[in-house]
């Protein structure tokens, strides 16, 4: 029963997402509070229906329901029923299936937040948030259907990939990651909405940088998760290799990072509107590529899913897309015309700028270096390939370039200032970056660019943290209250900067923690007898013995090594290669999966490589890899700030009730006046 | 012990069409099976990344592909191919083989793919001179948009020492939030020194 | 309103969507070898028995190489079609040889006492011919030209009509000669 449960289910979620989107079109534009009440309603039923679908899936595999058709492709007998619920993205059809999902409950989800406020432009988005959902749902209904019937119904299946069943991080990487690419469309909607509407006042601004924060924040979470994932799988010892598919989800984390920082001058400055759209939408369209990326099999990745038919159906979509945010900027140009005026290069608006040129180069050369490949075919009919070199040689400059602007652009005061406070501003933490610098050498950093890294990563702490401490102790000093209480009513009172600036800090410490393990990794290869042993770093590591052992989906070769330091034993570490059953069949390539001792100041790293079959000997290969576990922390830096930049903030929302966000614009309220004056009218209010 | 170990060897590859499509380490018959006395490495027992030899071959490796895996250089691929491959670097560099001649023998072999970077020449050049000419241009656009902006902005845009000589420096704001702008030009305040 | 949005998107975008497009059809882990309409590259390797076989010596005949491994599963299927195709071109001239590659001597006896070939089968200890022929993965099977130049190469398990389309212009070189 399940499949024709989940068909209907993903039939009607369809019908929903279609009706709710023609119920949000006119909505908006006869400007009728039932329409969009209906659409409302819709948008919840399509949550509900596609909730249903992605429930009866779970439950087929996990009743292991062969005649379900995407079942019978990734499900097994076999395997764990932790493995078999995360089975439901190991393939194409449940991802997507997970994708649509996602975006009903970001539809659903923003539906409610907006109920009642915001509601001029609201019916709009989410018009166009439930088109994009009608699409993907459409997708699961069809060309890409998990639920078709399987007949004759098989009495067992091949299992999720190996190399999905075999780590935990799978149950994160990958949600988190289509949390981050489907939420764009939801910022994307928003802006959509302000355009259809035609009123562009600066309301809208607040809801399109929370919704952009959101996924971006998720995005984080899934690129680096996966970074992880492949760090404990793969067994190579690297996070990134620049990978196709790596790229396709680094993409549009570049461009929703620069739109975040242009929005800012947006909202302060009034110019940079046309920019932070198309910035908006090429993050929005880079999502559809990055999707496209993925599963059109025209990209060698390892992340790729198998060639499949819906890629020409993606790149329609990506087209249709594309022209729709052409045709929204042509014809709305006129509301976001710049009203504002930019002080001067030598100014935080400047560095602003600057971060965007960066940040967009960087996007571009990613793109470029990606997709080249396809390019140098077309031209010379030959492959070629743009890895992971050449990345790092145009990745390191902008990398540099960025980590400088982080600085650089909190240090420099808005607005127009003269020399002598910009030199001010930057003294101390230019002579701190450089006192870090000297620093590193003594301790025998003697490579330029590491050194140059460490250095702007110490100024650029420096002038973070002078951030929170200046009015952290003017607090003190003027209400006379303790440290962390002062500091907490300056973070509270500007959340969105200091989220900002804890987002900053938690990338310097990432761009430190690469920086190092890139250029002090340590290896060892080395065939050991029982008993022997090798040293890497501080650590001697001494091979004890391989053995096999056999569970019930895999079969796995299990080497034992003691890892000891100054003579300690601290860990045991057992790296192992993973055989996978296969339809009853033992796979005969093996999955590695590296053991990792970890501390603080870095990993040790071991995977078996080969072994004698009487269990006397193994090749083991010893990674020291650096501050690598900073990387995996970093990042819970970035997301607790974030956090402290989303926060809502709710005491200040109730005293000024009305007069903020412009809440108080009830949809008819009053007639809307044409674009033009629209657009002056709120740079006149804006004043 | 001996029987799960063979069960291992015993376990059947599903052939090169799904191979082609599954990830790097995998693709790779299990060498690791295969190892030991009928798979000799022509290389000692313990390779130290230190040793001169060993930082020769691990540079040029690190510039080469792994054919049969995803990306990855054959220096860093654990597959059994790519210490195949990275052997036949050693030898050749102890053999005293310029790294020019060692790249070209495996362009000769697999192709230009076998390089992780393309060659700097020929169309290859739009890769290399591209990024170049989008971070220039960019920078003049943005050159560009700070002049046209800025002389728009002295006139209307207020007393210029108005929006940065202040103390605080609170700019002209887009804000709507009339108390949050306020709080804000307060923090500012407290910001500078 | 400011069609140059729309025209820029038309301009910018429709290529890269062609381009995007231009990869359907295509499978991007191919490689196409350099190596045909050049020297096979020589080698020394030896059979289980130890008996080596040089491919120089071979010059003359048109010589068939097909490098397999017991453990996959096209090269089974793809092992009869060469053992039929071997005894049929016998008369011909045409020298077929099989390279196995990262395999174990114990499976591959096995194996041919199963299905026995009359022609040389050669250990790739070192996976060093492998390399020097540019495999990625097997079968893979070169077709070499009577003046010892490589004439095709096939990636994955050949059919007896590729087999016989491919080894055509071998013979008709080879029968002028």
């Amino acid at each position: 029963m399940n499949g024709p449960i989940g068909a209907g289910a993903v039939h009607a979620a369809l019908a929903c997402a279609a009706f709710g989107a023609v119920c949000g079109f006119v909505g908006g534009r006869r400007r009728s509070m039932d329409a969009w009440r209906l659409a409302r309603g819709a948008t919840y039923a399509s949550f509900a229906a596609m909730s249903l679908a992605i429930l009866t899936m779970v439950r087929a595999l996990l009743t292991h329901d062969f005649s379900v058709w995407y079942v019978s492709r990734v499900g097994s007998l076999e395997t764990p029923p932790f493995y078999t619920v995360i089975s439901l993205w190991s393939s194409l059809e449940g991802s997507i299936l997970l994708w649509g999902w996602i975006l009903t409950v970001y539809a659903a989800a923003l539906a409610f937040v907006y109920r009642r406020r915001h509601a001029d432009y609201m019916p709009y988005t989410l018009g166009v948030l439930l088109s994009v959902s009608a699409f993907f749902t459409w997708l699961i209904a069809g060309p890409a259907d998990p639920f078709e019937p399987v007949f004759p119904v098989p009495s067992n299946g091949p299992g999720p990939n190996p190399l999905l069943q075999n780590h935990p991080l799978m149950a994160l990487h990958p949600p988190m990651l289509y949390a981050g690419y489907v939420g764009m469309a939801v910022p994307f909607a928003i802006a959509s909405g302000a355009l259809l509407r035609g009123r562009i006042g600066t309301a809208w601004l607040r809801p399109l940088r929370l919704w952009a924060l959101i996924p971006w924040t998720f995005l984080t979470v899934g690129i680096v998760a996966g970074g992880w994932w492949s760090y404990e799988v793969l067994g190579w010892g690297g996070y990134w290799a620049w990978d196709p598919v790596e790229n396709a989800s680094f993409l549009p984390w570049l461009s929703a990072t620069a739109f975040i920082h242009s929005l800012m001058v947006q909202e302060r400055r009034g110019i940079l509107k046309t920019w932070s759209l198309s910035l908006l939408m090429v993050t929005f369209l880079l999502t559809i590529l990055g999707t496209f990326m993925t599963r059109s099999g025209v990209f060698n990745s390892v992340h790729s899913f198998s060639q499949s038919s819906i890629g020409p159906i993606f790149l329609a979509f990506l087209g249709v897309a594309l022209f729709w945010c052409a045709g929204l900027l042509a014809t709305r140009s006129e509301l976001i015309a710049s009203d504002g005026a930019l002080p001067g290069p030598a100014s935080r608006e400047g560095a602003f700028l600057l971060n965007n040129v960066v940040f967009l180069a960087f996007t571009l050369t990613v793109l470029l270096g990606t997709v080249y490949p396809l390019l140098a075919e077309a031209i010379r009919g030959v492959r070629v390939s743009v890895g992971l070199p050449y990345f790092n040689r145009m990745g390191v400059p902008l990398g540099l370039a960025v980590l400088s602007l982080m600085g650089v652009g909190p240090a420099l005061p808005w607005g127009r200032s003269d020399a002598a406070r910009i030199r001010a501003q930057l003294l101390w933490p230019g002579l701190f970056g450089i006192a870090v610098a000297c620093g590193c050498v003594a301790f025998g950093v003697v490579q330029p660019l590491p050194l140059l890294t460490f250095g702007l990563a110490g100024f650029v702490t420096f002038v973070t943290l002078r951030e929170f401490w200046v009015p952290t102790r003017s607090r003190m000093s003027s209400s006379g209250a303790g440290a962390l209480e002062s500091l907490f009513h300056v973070v509270s009172r500007a959340r969105r900067r200091y989220g900002g600036y804890v987002v900053h800090l938690g990338v310097v410490a990432m761009i430190v923690a690469i920086t190092a393990s890139w250029n002090y990794k340590l290896k060892v290869e080395a065939t050991l007898d029982r008993g022997g042993s090798f040293r890497i770093g501080d650590y001697d590591v001494t091979f004890r013995d391989v053995r096999p052992v056999e569970e019930s989906h895999r079969f796995s070769v299990v080497a034992t090594l003691d890892v000891a330091r100054d003579g300690e034993p601290v860990a045991v570490l057992q790296p192992r290669s993973n055989h996978y059953k296969i339809m009853g069949q033992f796979q005969r390539e093996p999955i590695g999966t590296p053991a990792v001792h970890s501390t603080a100041a870095g990993d040790v790293y071991l995977t078996l490589l080969a072994f004698e079959k009487d269990g006397s000997q193994a090749t083991i290969q010893g990674l020291w890899q650096p501050l690598v576990p900073w990387i995996w922390w970093s990042a819970g830096l970035m997301v607790l700030g974030s956090f402290v930049a989303m926060w809502p903030e709710r005491r200040r929302r109730g005293r000024a009730r009305g007069g903020v966000d412009g809440e108080a614009h009830a949809p008819r309220a009053e007639p809307a006046p044409p674009p033009g004056q629209a657009g002056a009218a709120a740079a006149e209010a804006a004043r | 012990m001996r029987r799960a170990l063979a069960l291992a060897a015993l376990a059947v590859v599903l052939g090169r069409s799904v191979a082609a499509t599954e990830p790097a380490a995998t693709t790779e018959p299990a060498a690791a099976i295969a190892a030991g006395e009928d798979h000799p490495a022509p290389t000692p027992p313990i390779l130290l990344a230190g040793d001169a030899l060993e930082r020769r071959t691990s540079a040029l490796a690190s510039k080469l592909r792994c054919p049969v895996c995803q990306g990855l250089s054959i220096d860093d691929s654990p597959a059994p191919s790519a210490r195949d491959m990275r052997a036949v670097v050693r030898q050749k560099l102890a053999e005293g083989m310029s790294e020019e001649e060692i790249t070209a023998y495996f362009v000769s072999r697999y192709g230009e793919f076998v390089l992780l970077q393309p060659e700097a020449k020929g169309v290859n050049l739009l890769v290399w001179l591209g990024p170049v000419a989008i971070l220039l241009g960019g920078v003049a656009l943005a050159g560009g948009f700070l002049r046209r902006h800025s002389r728009v902005g002295r006139p209307e845009g207020g007393a210029p020492r108005g929006t940065g000589g202040t103390e605080g420096g609170a700019p002209a704001t887009v804000e709507s939030d009339p108390y949050l702008a306020r709080a804000r030009a307060l923090l500012e305040g407290e910001g500078k020194p | 309103m400011k069609w140059g949005y729309v025209v820029g998107a038309a301009a910018l975008g429709l290529p890269f969507l062609a381009l995007l497009a231009s990869g359907f059809g295509k499978d991007p882990s191919a490689i196409v070898s350099p190596l045909p309409g050049h020297e096979a590259p020589d080698f020394t390797l030896s059979d289980l028995d130890g008996k080596a076989v040089r491919l120089s010596e071979l010059r003359g005949a048109p010589v068939v190489i097909n490098f397999w491994a017991t453990w996959c599963i096209p090269c089974r299927q793809e092992h009869e079609v060469l053992a039929r195709g071997a005894a049929h071109h016998a008369a011909d001239g045409v020298q077929f040889l099989g390279v196995v590659y990262q395999d174990e001597p114990e499976s591959i006896r096995r194996f041919l006492a199963r299905s026995p070939v009359d022609y040389p089968t050669l250990v790739d200890v070192k996976g060093q011919t492998a390399i020097d022929y540019g495999v990625t993965g097997v079968p893979e099977t070169f077709f070499v030209r009577p003046d010892g130049v490589i004439d095709s190469k096939k990636v994955g398990p050949l059919d007896p009509q590729d087999l016989e389309r491919r080894l055509g212009p071998l013979l008709a070189t080879g029968g002028g000669s």
